[in-house]
């Protein structure tokens, strides 16, 4: 892409207005003929309300909403992300997606490309975490709840530690599900279409407006590979699963008697890929019971089960992308009483990143638990409040421990106690605000205390312009491996933990400013710049012949710099668009090339991170009952460096634009059918896999 | 790709004059419901048009001015107009106070007679005005002060306190 078109387009997006999904676009007449009490179940999430409900946020922060969801025709929670300033989504295979906020990936280059996973991000359903604390990141494919189940997704760009926790480093993801409506209520959609893709959810609710309601939802999606290819490092090509159950290579042993040997590149296919050809096969239940006797006592319990089976890039092991698994189960409790606010959650379950292979296969349970209060006096808010976190990850149920199997032996535990206080000042006619959010992590590994904290004020010019401004400090939680590893990669080589290493901690300060130039047009301008510190790297140790690769910390750091624009209008009543896009830069000091050689480092820019990443959304009710939204989402150029060979290969991607299309019209009153079109045109989104091509698909939506 | 970007940004920047609210659409299908099944006016104010006053800039007044043109209220046609201030504020059976006007509340209640006041900011119920327009979970509700019904004259259905979010 040329600068000055670059340039052309940020002034572009910066003139222009963002859409917004149609909520309740029906026809005035309509309306008129409608009770109050159906008015009160029609969205009504217009420009002026999302300025109204994010205009004073004191965070650059964006919220979805279900029907901007369901207009885009996103098929899954991934794709749904690309609706979104400043994340970065990547479709690694049909239906699975790589999905980052902002960047700082892919550091120091490693062995493993677990080094591309989004570690920075903190990703949330109902307030319940959801990250793996194996080695970090979140298992999009493994959740219980599909599109359908989505009330809004709330998204915070920037560190949010202080006031989220740890991981909460480039931002927020928080998923708030959806609840019945004063009517008991079947919600859902089924879709299917070419690459074998079957989609159906459906919900149940009873009624809100009892003190007693409850719901239950189920999803189910199936899918086909893009292709049938699988790339196989060791031959550096492709070939179809019927091939790999009998290929072989050879390879030169690294310890005597240093003989060529031939050995077959899997041992068994089906072991590896117990699900052919399949890219994605998950299922999802969930269920909750809400009790809210009065405006002051609101207790939700949420409970449900997942299983999939996803065909990924989670590490770049023999073939890729290889197959990951996930079975578990989670309990959520949040209770407001009064001005306290109790969350408790529960997950366990059973998690493989590479099917076939018992080193990455474990159980694990997590425990949260947060007590927020909060006092009022006059223009001061406080907020004290306490948390508690616990994952305990075993793999003892698949490798004795006598076995050089098995990332790490036995049990391993992440505990971390968190004090937190939040203080909000209002001045000057509440014009003027403050705030300060402070929070005190202590970890059992490392034993150390980790200080996070974010100072923002925003500042009301007038009702409709909002400058903000923030300074915050963040930091990465520890993770299992780097912590506890104690595998053999190749005799006598062994990868092992560290427990005294420092955690990722970023710097950032940000501004921004919001205007509402009319009620139908809104911009929102956010300049950030970060830098980062204590990136992990392996690095060679133990004596003789440096025979352990241990986790370590590299002096690297690295600082971004970056804008990000985003508008929205409503053109007509019927005719809505928005556009965003994020211009960053990424610098690296004193980064390991090659972890192999640990004490050569160099400088330059990163280049996984795209410069320019965005998109747009139009959606137009262009006749009664019919609805279109267009939808396109763009990344430049990107590399990712990555060992090969004890080489580091920047693998090149092209720009890639991907335009998605849904048309719908409703039969009968909400209820719809719909025509699908993903990715007409789209490129390769992720190295060594292949172009996401054509989806087309045909469905109903589900509305009673 | 870009220059295609710009394009549609100038388009939509011009475009954007078009001004439509979706709020204001849902606020003005409130008030029809209100004035066409909850609300009774004194017989001397059911002959004539049904004046339904804005006072400040809003976008509620273009709603109401779609509004007029395909309903009404019983035999009455349906005027909406537009108070500058609360000084100018004349005869209405409806007056809608803007946000930007909300200074002028005691003045604008002192100045109607018969009239349903509405707002769209919490401080309006607070100072007298019958119904008070807020959003909870993206979704229309609305506050409701009967005794500030009551006092201007009019009739009110008690199904509209059982809807309402507040009504005390």
């Amino acid at each position: 892409m040329k600068k000055s078109n670059l340039y052309l387009g940020i002034i572009a997006l910066i003139l222009l207005t963002v859409g917004v999904p149609v909520h309740g676009q029906k026809a005035t007449d309509d309306l008129y003929t409608m009770s109050l009490s159906d008015l009160m179940n029609i969205e009504i999430v217009s420009a002026s309300k999302k300025a109204e409900s994010n205009f004073d946020s004191p965070l650059s922060t964006t919220v979805l909403t279900r029907q901007e969801i369901i207009n885009s025709g996103a098929t899954t929670i991934g794709e749904a992300l690309r609706l979104v300033p400043g994340l970065i989504v990547r479709e690694e295979t049909n239906g699975n997606y790589d999905i980052h906020q902002r960047g700082f990936d892919n550091i120091n280059p490693d062995v493993y490309l677990n080094n591309t996973e989004n570690t920075f991000s903190l990703v949330m359903i109902d307030s319940r975490v959801v990250y793996s604390y194996f080695q970090g990141g979140t298992l999009w494919e493994s959740m219980s709840i599909d599109i359908n189940d989505i009330e809004r997704i709330e998204i915070i760009r920037g560190p949010a530690s202080a006031l989220y926790g740890p991981n909460a480093v480039n931002g927020v993801i928080h998923i708030i599900t959806r609840r019945g409506e004063e009517k008991a209520a079947v919600k859902g959609h089924f879709e299917a279409g070419n690459f074998s893709v079957m989609n159906g959810q459906l919900s149940v609710f009873t009624s809100s407006a009892s003190k007693l309601s409850a719901g239950i939802s189920g999803n189910y999606q199936v899918r086909d590979n893009y292709s049938d290819l699988y790339y196989v490092g060791r031959k550096a090509d492709y070939y179809t699963l019927a091939e790999l159950d009998t290929l072989t290579y050879t390879v030169r042993l690294p310890y005597p008697p240093f003989t060529n040997v031939k050995s077959k590149v899997l041992d068994d296919v089906d072991k590896y890929y117990p699900g052919g050809n399949k890219s994605l096969e998950r299922y999802g239940v969930n269920a909750y019971l809400n009790y809210k006797p009065n405006e002051k006592v609101d207790v939700d319990l949420s409970a449900g089960t997942q299983n999939s089976e996803g065909q990924m890039m989670t590490m770049q092991y023999v073939t890729f992308p290889s197959t990951r698994f996930s079975n578990t189960k989670y309990a959520n409790l949040t209770a407001k009483t009064y001005g306290l606010t109790t969350h408790i959650s529960y997950t366990n379950g059973e998690q493989n990143m590479v099917v076939g292979n018992p080193s990455f296969h474990y159980d694990f349970r997590h425990l949260e638990g947060t007590m927020e209060y909060d006092f009022t006096f006059k223009s001061l808010t406080l907020r004290p409040g306490v948390s508690y976190q616990s994952a305990i990850y075993d793999v003892s149920n698949y490798v004795s421990s006598s076995s050089t199997d098995g990332y790490f032996k036995g049990e391993a535990t992440l505990n971390t106690l968190s004090g937190t206080l939040r203080g909000e000042y209002k001045v000057f006619s509440d014009k003027l605000r403050l705030i300060a959010a402070l929070r005190l992590d202590k970890y059992n590994v490392p034993d150390k205390n980790y200080f996070s904290y974010q100072l923002i004020s925003t500042f009301a010019i007038s009702e409709n312009h909002m400058l903000r401004a923030g300074y915050s400090k963040a930091n990465r939680s520890p993770f299992i491996i780097s912590n506890y590893a104690d595998y053999t990669y190749f005799p006598p080589y062994k990868i092992i933990g560290n427990q005294d290493l420092n955690l990722v901690t970023q710097n950032t300060v940000e501004a921004g400013i919001r205007n509402k130039w009319a009620e139908n047009f809104q911009t929102d301008v956010e300049v950030f710049y970060a830098d980062m510190k204590d990136f992990e790297t392996t690095s060679f140790t133990g004596i003789p012949m440096a025979s352990n690769i241990q986790y370590v910390n590299s002096g690297t750091t690295a600082n971004q710099l970056g804008v990000t624009v985003n508008a929205m209008t409503y053109l007509t009543r019927d005719l809505s668009l928005k556009v965003y896009g994020t211009y960053q830069k990424t610098d690296m000091v004193d980064y390991i090339p090659n972890f192999l050689t640990p004490s050569v480092t160099d400088s330059g820019p990163n280049k996984w991170t795209p410069s320019f990443y965005g998109g747009m959304a139009v959606n137009w009710v262009f006749i009664k009952k019919a609805n279109i939204n267009i939808n396109a989402y763009y990344m430049s150029k990107q590399e990712l460096n990555t060992l090969v060979l004890n080489v580091i290969t920047a693998q090149k991607m092209d720009p890639t634009m991907v335009v998605n299309t849904r048309l719908s019209y409703k039969i009968y009153k909400n209820n719809e059918a719909f025509v699908n079109i993903r990715n007409i045109n789209g490129g390769a989104q992720f190295p060594y896999m292949k172009p996401a091509e054509l989806l087309i698909m045909g469905g109903i939506r589900i509305d009673i | 790709m870009l220059t295609r970007v710009l394009l549609i940004s100038v388009f939509t920047f011009l475009s954007a004059l078009n001004l439509f609210a979706q709020k204001e659409k849902m606020q003005s299908v409130y008030v029809f419901n209100f004035i066409s099944k909850y609300v009774e006016w004194p017989a001397s104010e059911k002959s004539g048009d049904f004046i339904i006053g804005v006072l400040g800039n809003s976008l509620i007044l273009d709603e109401f001015r779609e509004l007029a043109k395909t309903r009404a209220v019983g035999n009455q046609k349906i005027v909406a107009t537009k108070f500058n201030s609360a000084s100018d504020i004349s005869k209405c059976h409806v007056l809608f106070i803007a946000k930007s006007k909300l200074d002028e509340i005691g003045t604008a209640i002192g100045k109607v007679g018969n009239t349903l006041i509405i707002t769209d900011d919490e401080q309006g119920i607070k100072e007298g005005v019958a119904i008070n327009f807020l959003v909870v979970d993206n979704k229309q509700r609305f506050e409701y002060k009967p005794v500030s019904a009551k006092s201007r004259g009019l009739i009110v259905s008690p199904e509209l306190a059982k809807i309402a979010l507040n009504s005390n």
